[in-house]
């Protein structure tokens, strides 16, 4: 092995470092416009699974035209705010806020002719974020649907939130018990309550990840209740 | 054809059998035990790695002479991390879904013992070429266990290949249960021991 002096050290690694430095950046250029459109396909698609409209990468965009009428973001007394749009909003950013100012998402869907309104929420599961959308009847109290995803829950274990089977529980529940105090969505052990509008069944071996999602329900849909009593039909 | 000759070919059978970087090495099995619960991510993880080991070697053996000694972890390390940051960026834009599912393990490929092992050990001495098919060999040879590992975790575990359902619904009336402990990363290093024993016990004989 030959000898090479500090000089030369110097600018070998400099030289590689910008190489690699101007090797990356082009990278990262090009790649931007894909991996933001995989991004929002995502977010389109999970939308639209909230109200069991099922889509595929390539369709996803006009599904959610045909089904989507539009977005709004609102804060907690229930104005619209016109300057912000619900695509641009980083929901972890808004749950450091407190309630009165946070901007809260919305978007106003249409299905074979029904109504619905379809509030996206993010909380934390036992390793890392959990998010969803959670999809409701104009009564702006019963789920139609709901979808959630998770960044690195445990297969098989709290990474079932995901799936249709716990998905499917929450279709006709209600947010508002009989006296239309908010009660959200109580995810409890099976066998452990009596069957009712405002419990599901949690997922064994998965209880921090379902109390977390427990959790963001009640945090993220509360802050939408006067927009709830104000717009509610029937 | 000197090129396909047998003697030529060597760093590239080698690794996948005999010197196989997982089961006889015993490198690069944490990321074996956390991306082989489905047989697609795992495929995926393994081309990239491939991808990795092969580019790295090539780019390391062609610049040695140049490596100031010093310095020289620091310098494969850096092309090392840039590959596999270049690989995350195209599985973003390309394979999204899988993606997602490999999250944290395609950054970890950094950490993968086999790649800088395959630099140190043969990139850092030997000619572009052979280099370039050590690691090509090397990545296919840690994508062999993987891809081993994954079909049977994805089988007993979700009962599907590549996300298609294999176990017919019948079985699943007459009382079948798919096994939740194969999806869980202990099995993994359990499979991965059969292999190991597996391989073990084959190559003794061949002595």
């Amino acid at each position: 092995m030959k000898n090479f002096s500090n000089l030369y050290i110097f600018c070998f690694s400099s030289a590689l470092v910008l190489l690699v430095a101007a090797a990356l950046s082009f990278t990262s250029l090009t790649l931007q416009p894909q991996q933001s459109k995989n991004v929002e396909t995502e977010r389109q698609r999970n939308i639209l699974s909230a109200l069991g409209v099922e889509s595929t990468v390539k369709n996803a965009e006009e599904q959610y035209r045909q089904h989507i009428r539009h977005g709004v973001v609102i804060k907690a007394d229930g104005n619209i705010v016109e300057s912000e749009t619900p695509e641009k909003l980083d929901l972890k950013k808004e749950n450091l806020k407190p309630v009165a100012e946070r901007y809260l998402p919305l978007y106003l869907a249409e299905k074979n002719g029904q109504s619905f309104i379809v509030i996206p929420v993010r909380g934390t599961g036992l390793w890392g974020p959990i998010w969803g959308n959670v999809a409701l009847e104009t009564d702006m109290n019963t789920i139609y649907g709901v979808t959630f995803d998770h960044k690195g829950e445990t297969p098989g274990l709290g990474a079932e939130i995901n799936t249709p089977k716990f998905r499917q529980q929450f279709a006709k529940k209600k947010l508002f018990d009989a006296s239309g105090q908010f009660t959200s969505i109580a995810v409890e052990k099976p066998g452990s309550y009596l069957p009712n509008d405002h419990t599901v069944d949690a997922i064994s071996g998965g209880t921090l990840t379902s109390k977390g999602l427990q959790e963001m329900l009640k945090n993220g849909i509360e802050p939408y209740q006067t927009y709830f009593s104000q717009h509610k039909l029937n | 054809m000197s090129v396909f000759s047998s003697k030529k070919l060597k760093p590239l059978i080698h690794p996948i059998l005999t010197e196989n970087p997982v089961t006889v090495q015993i490198l690069g099995i944490c990321s074996a035990l956390a991306v082989t619960v489905k047989l697609e991510p795992a495929l995926v993880m393994a081309l990239s790695v491939t991808a990795v080991t092969g580019c790295s070697n090539l780019i390391i053996s062609s610049i040695r002479n140049f490596i100031p000694n010093s310095i020289r972890i620091i310098v494969q390390l850096v092309v090392i991390a840039a590959l596999v940051i270049i690989v995350d960026q195209v599985l973003k834009a390309f394979a999204y879904e899988v993606s997602k599912q490999l999250s944290v393990f395609v950054g970890l490929i950094i950490t993968n013992c086999i790649i800088m092992g395959r630099l140190e050990a043969f990139a850092m001495a030997n000619k572009p070429l052979p280099s370039f098919l050590d690691g090509i060999g090397n990545g296919a040879g840690y994508g062999l266990i993987l891809a081993a590992v994954a079909f049977f975790r994805e089988l007993f575990g979700s009962g599907s290949l590549l996300g298609y359902k294999v176990i017919p619904e019948a079985f699943y009336e007459f009382g079948y249960r798919d096994n939740g402990l194969v999806i869980l990363p202990p099995m993994a290093l359990i499979i991965m021991g059969v292999i190991i024993w597996i391989q073990k016990a084959c190559t003794k004989e061949a002595k």
